[in-house]
């Protein structure tokens, strides 16, 4: 067997084999690639920003009501965006609503994402009754409307800002549940599956370790669509009464109490419905965008 | 069963419960694999050999697969009767397994580094530095050039070749390697990357004295690298013999029918065409307790439709299973 040593290629030295990209690096070239992702990371990056550090830039307190500068226009001097009806500085109550918003979507689609996930790959994997049992309370959630669903849940618990977060995420597991179970499903008859099993794998490692970490490119697609939707959702939830109570500077409850002035005092209403639409926007360009980023089998 | 004896499968019956109907998958099947031997099942597609391998460590799906009979001896111990955490406990530490498709049996998310070493973090008490460092070296060890780099590639940077490299080295990366079973490990490979492969897996049998279960329907890849022979056809074994004697002495219809059809034998130095086996494999669904090959051997008499013959020794380690064995080694060497 000696003559097999010398059929293969010589080793390493000749060979130029350049260093591979590391895979932060490869994933900031291909986000260059996509001008609508980059805007919309952009977009998203500006409202957590100004989430985060809402106390620092707004330049009054939300709540403080100004009663002589009720109604006052945008551009009025010490009140960039105007003011509402009770004389609260816009600007500011819009800062602190992207705070509430950001937190609201990163809350739901949290709650989402761990149930649904769980959910879908256990379903997935092993099948049989459980599986069966599980799709049809998904069709069950699905048969409601999405919005009357989470209405529905948000009536069992109270009407509040942590029950809107819960009652979205819970309206969104089927959704995930759907989409990971789909996925483990192409997934699991793979080959690489069943070398794992060869190699002594037990079937958490290959649920959540092997089979779970190939069907990511969909479900952080799926997530960060769902951040945007989220949003829009606990907006219309405030709207009707169910979400955000007053005085909270939540951007669908700030149109809600000021809907009257849309003649009047077009910003008041304007204002924080244009805030929910970048914001919502902002994140479904990045979602888009990652699709292709989060994909190894789409690169080179 | 003596010491030298690794593993051993006796009676082997393997069935799969369809909505058809029962596929008689893997029939009587019972063979020695002793230690640091090369043992090559040997069959067309859809004999069962296949799925004879996937039940050392029980990788077949059950259901609808169902090993209904038999006993597997490795080292003593009785796989079929260890709990599925046993099992899982040999698979990968002393029984390894390389795939037919080194372009999907690759996780495609993750570094080969990192899948080598998750062999050794999932068996071995050892740190995240030493793993890694143990698959620099297995990587080495399966001669890929520059592998302090490629130990950074991603499956899909990387060709044919050289993930089944990898695969070889996931199989190797226990601390005693007992048996690698190579599921036609060079079949979705081109030809000269096929010889470095085989001559990898004999130089590694030498170094770390390991047995090897081959599973391929090429005879040349059998005549390269197998010690022992068992030729398998619809799920029965019909040949078994030490690698010279299959190539020399064959004597099954069989066998004989499998060593006529290769392009590299010497009779087709002329312009003769390539003789074929006529007819095609039996349906499994459907197959009877008479000999499998009845209906496309020339040899065929009333005896072969009714039952499956004995086994014939016709030399040391030499057995086959026909009726008409003597007829059969006749012509063969009057040919």
């Amino acid at each position: 067997m000696e003559r097999s040593a010398d059929r293969l290629p010589p080793m390493g030295k000749q060979l130029d084999v350049p260093d591979e990209p590391t895979f932060l690096q490869e994933s900031i070239h291909q986000l260059r690639r996509n001008k609508a992702a980059i805007a919309g990371l952009l977009v998203i990056a500006l409202f957590l920003f100004v989430g985060i550090f809402a106390p620092v830039i707004s330049p009054h307190n939300p709540l403080e009501q100004t009663i002589s500068m009720r109604k006052a226009p945008p551009f009025t001097e010490g009140y960039l965006l105007g003011t509402d009806s009770l004389g609260r500085d816009m600007l500011s109550r819009l800062i602190y609503g992207a705070r509430i918003s950001m937190i609201i979507g990163v809350v739901s689609v949290g709650i989402a994402l761990f149930f649904g996930l769980l959910i879908g790959v256990v379903s997935g994997y092993y099948g049989g009754w459980f599986d069966k049992l599980v799709m049809r309370i998904i069709d069950i959630m699905l048969a409601f409307p999405y919005v009357l669903l989470t209405i529905v849940i948000v009536a069992i618990l109270g009407a509040s800002l942590t029950n809107a977060m819960i009652a979205i995420g819970i309206s969104q597991v089927p959704r995930y549940v759907r989409l990971v179970r789909a996925s483990v499903l192409a997934e699991k008859e793979s080959d690489y599956v069943t070398a794992e099993r060869s190699i002594g794998a037990s079937n958490f490692e290959l649920m959540f370790g092997s089979i779970l970490p190939n069907c990511l490119a969909p479900i952080s697609v799926q997530a960060t669509l769902g951040v945007g939707e989220a949003i829009l959702s606990s907006a219309a939830l405030s709207f009707l009464g169910l979400g955000a109570q007053p005085p909270t500077p939540e951007w669908g409850l700030m149109i809600a109490s000021s809907r009257e002035f849309i003649t009047s005092a077009w910003w008041i209403v304007t204002l924080p419905g244009i805030a929910t639409l970048f914001a919502v926007l902002g994140f479904n360009l990045f979602g888009d965008g990652l699709r292709d980023i989060l994909d190894p089998k789409l690169r080179d | 069963m003596d010491e030298s004896t690794l593993l051993s499968i006796q009676n082997l019956e393997v069935n799969f419960y369809t909505q058809r109907g029962v596929v008689r998958a893997v029939r009587d099947i019972s063979f020695d694999i002793k230690k640091g031997e090369t043992l090559a099942l040997v069959g067309e597609s859809g004999c069962g050999k296949s799925v004879t391998a996937h039940s050392i460590n029980q990788l077949i799906p059950m259901p609808p697969g169902k090993i209904d009979a038999g006993k597997i001896f490795f080292e003593g111990r009785d796989l079929l009767t260890l709990s599925e955490r046993e099992i899982r406990k040999l698979r990968g530490q002393r029984i390894s397994m390389i795939f037919q498709e080194p372009m999907t049996s690759l996780n495609p998310v993750f570094k080969v580094g990192d899948q080598i070493a998750d062999v050794f973090l999932t068996h071995q008490n050892i740190t995240k530095k030493e793993a890694w460092d143990r698959a620099l070296k297995l990587l080495e060890l399966v001669k890929i050039p520059a592998p302090e780099s490629r130990i950074d590639s991603y499956p899909h940077q990387l060709s044919g070749g050289m993930r089944q490299r990898v695969m070889i080295a996931m199989a190797l990366a226990s601390p005693e390697p007992g048996l690698m079973i190579a599921d036609e490990p060079t079949t979705a490979l081109d030809v000269t990357i096929q010889a470095q492969i085989l001559d990898l897996l004999a130089d590694l049998k030498q170094e770390i004295s390991m047995s090897v279960l081959l599973i391929t329907h090429d005879m040349g890849v059998v005549a390269e690298t197998a010690d022992r022979v068992v030729v398998m056809y619809a799920g029965r074994k019909v040949e078994e013999a030490n690698v010279n004697d299959i190539f020399e002495k064959p004597s099954h219809p069989y066998t004989l029918g499998l060593l006529n059809s290769l392009p590299s034998n010497e009779k087709y130095r002329g312009a003769k065409r390539l003789e074929a086996i006529d007819g095609t494999v039996p349906d499994l669904l459907t197959i009877g307790d008479w000999c499998p090959f009845e209906n496309r051997c020339s040899f065929a008499i009333d005896e072969c439709r009714n039952s499956f013959p004995e086994g014939t020794s016709i030399g040391e380690g030499h057995t086959t299973w026909c009726h008409r064995v003597e007829e059969v080694i006749k012509k063969r060497n009057n040919a």
